[in-house]
């Protein structure tokens, strides 16, 4: 149970995807204007990497290790990983469409999001268990969204600040995103 | 030769399997365009005017979900543009048209003297708001009036004309100029909070301030700017010489003038349904009539 704990607040916060390893920086700056969409883009980016990661797990212990393909690993966690987001894509269309035309190309983009094919093979890396890779990408997962809403509250704060002119923009956004990473790096060794 | 073989089968069996779910998904979850529509429909200005050739705002709205551009609207101007630019996601839309010219308050007016009664502006209203009869002098009812222009072309004596309301023009600017000016004070403010021991209702002064300067109006009114009795008390205590007050008055007048106009948008969209319904209605009837009165005189050729 501790370890469970322990893998949850080290993917979440220690070693956040974002702002400590760095991963997923696309839609970490592109969607994170507004803080709706931030909040919309999260859960269904944390959706898509939870079903993806377990079901990778499954198709690498289940599939690749007893035939003996697991070079085969990469092609086939894209493969599940783009049907996991059409999946979303369909079930989001039918029941909030609004949120489908908010999201708009970031969402088919969250297949080529580096952070879920990344939590896949870290896990896969780390050996986990069935359940300890469930716990390990929700907790990915949910730090995933934490810091994408977070940074979405920090950027609408921006707007009403005066920014010196030559920072507007794009400079004072990857400003701000390097100080929240270093606020991040202060939960290092916290799981350990 | 056994590894190639048990690849292919491999990927091609999860192709075929992915291939399979996504179909019975595909088949399961069914676009829902209704939800998207009313949002569409509600940015629209409900003017009815058809210069997007469209019979309304509504139908226009049904387009646009299917794919049509966004620029089409004359009276929504550049703001309706670019709210529903924000709604679709999509500047891509309809970017080599330039999006339309900023709306002008007008109202048609007949001048009575001159009107004949001939009725065809009353048939070209599309929200009914134009009132006579046959052979009577037509007026036009002011608050329902949406300056569409459509009763304009039809009018054989040319005594329909558009009058811009000057008491608008000057409120358009006022609304234009509010955001801005509360934003440049708002940045002028130091936060000393001289003005909260100052105001005898107990309002916060600074943090409405910073909320009319977001937009936030909902926010603004939740924490009390209806209720400042605007005695002035807070601008002469403000070392930035702040005229708190009258960003105040300015933020509640820009609120009124909204929301009287998204009242007029829905008496509007209202009365554009009912003409809709009444029109379908009678149409219906004089067919119904017509077919009867063929079947009584025997006439029926076909």
């Amino acid at each position: 149970m501790t370890d469970l704990a322990l893998i949850l607040i080290g993917s979440l916060l220690v070693n956040n995807f974002v702002l400590a390893q760095f991963l997923g920086l696309c839609p970490f700056m592109g969607v994170t204007r507004d803080y709706d969409a931030a909040l919309a883009m999260g859960f269904a980016t944390a959706f898509v990497l939870t079903l993806s990661a377990s079901l990778s797990h499954l198709a690498y212990h289940g599939l690749l290790v007893p035939l003996g393909l697991t070079y085969l690993n990469i092609i086939v966690f894209i493969v599940i990983i783009a049907s996991a987001v059409q999946l979303t894509e369909l079930f989001l269309r039918s029941v909030s469409p609004l949120l489908h035309t908010a999201l708009g190309i970031y969402l088919p983009l969250i297949t080529t999001n580096c952070a879920v094919l990344g939590v896949a093979l870290t896990s896969l890396g780390q050996s986990l268990s069935f359940l300890e890779t469930v716990v390990f990408s929700i907790g990915a997962a949910v730090g995933f969204t934490l810091v994408l809403v977070l940074f979405a509250a920090l950027r609408e704060r921006l707007e009403g600040a005066s920014v010196p002119q030559s920072f507007r923009g794009a400079p004072i956004t990857l400003v701000s995103a390097g100080i929240m990473s270093l606020a991040f790096m202060g939960f290092a060794g916290f799981a350990d | 030769m056994d590894t190639i073989v048990t690849t292919a089968a491999l990927l091609s069996g999860l192709a075929l399997a992915v291939g399979i779910a996504l179909f019975w998904a595909d088949r399961r979850f069914r676009p829902d365009t209704d939800t998207l529509v009313d949002a569409l429909d509600a940015l629209l200005p409900q003017t009815q005017c058809a210069q997007c050739g469209y019979p309304g705002c509504r139908p226009y709205a049904e387009a646009m979900a299917r794919g049509e551009a966004i620029n089409l609207c004359p009276p929504g101007g550049t703001e309706t543009h670019r709210s529903l630019g924000n709604l679709l996601a999509s500047s891509a839309r309809g970017r080599d048209l330039p999006p339309p010219t900023t709306a002008t308050h007008n109202k048609a007016v007949i001048d009575e003297s001159r009107c004949i009664g001939c009725y065809l502006c009353i048939e070209a209203c599309p929200v009914d708001a134009i009132i006579g009869a046959h052979q009577f002098m037509h007026t036009v009812i002011e608050n329902v009036c949406t300056g569409c222009e459509l009763c304009i072309a039809p009018c054989p004596v040319d005594c329909i004309s558009l009058v811009a309301t000057h008491e608008s023009a000057a409120r358009v600017q006022q609304i234009s100029a509010a955001p801005e000016q509360a934003k440049n004070a708002a940045n002028a403010c130091i936060r000393c909070g001289l003005c909260e021991q100052q105001c005898p209702v107990d309002l916060l002064p600074q943090e409405l301030l910073w909320h009319v300067a977001a937009g936030e109006w909902d926010i603004a009114l939740d924490k009390g700017m209806d209720t400042c009795i605007e005695c002035g008390l807070c601008n002469p205590v403000c070392p930035s010489d702040i005229d708190l007050v009258g960003h105040f008055r300015t933020a509640r007048i820009v609120l009124h003038e909204q929301r009287s106009a998204e009242l007029a948008a829905s008496q509007a969209k209202e009365r554009f349904t009912s003409r809709s319904i009444r029109l379908a209605q009678q149409a219906a009837s004089q067919a119904a009539r017509r077919e009867q009165r063929l079947d009584h005189s025997g006439q029926r050729k076909w």
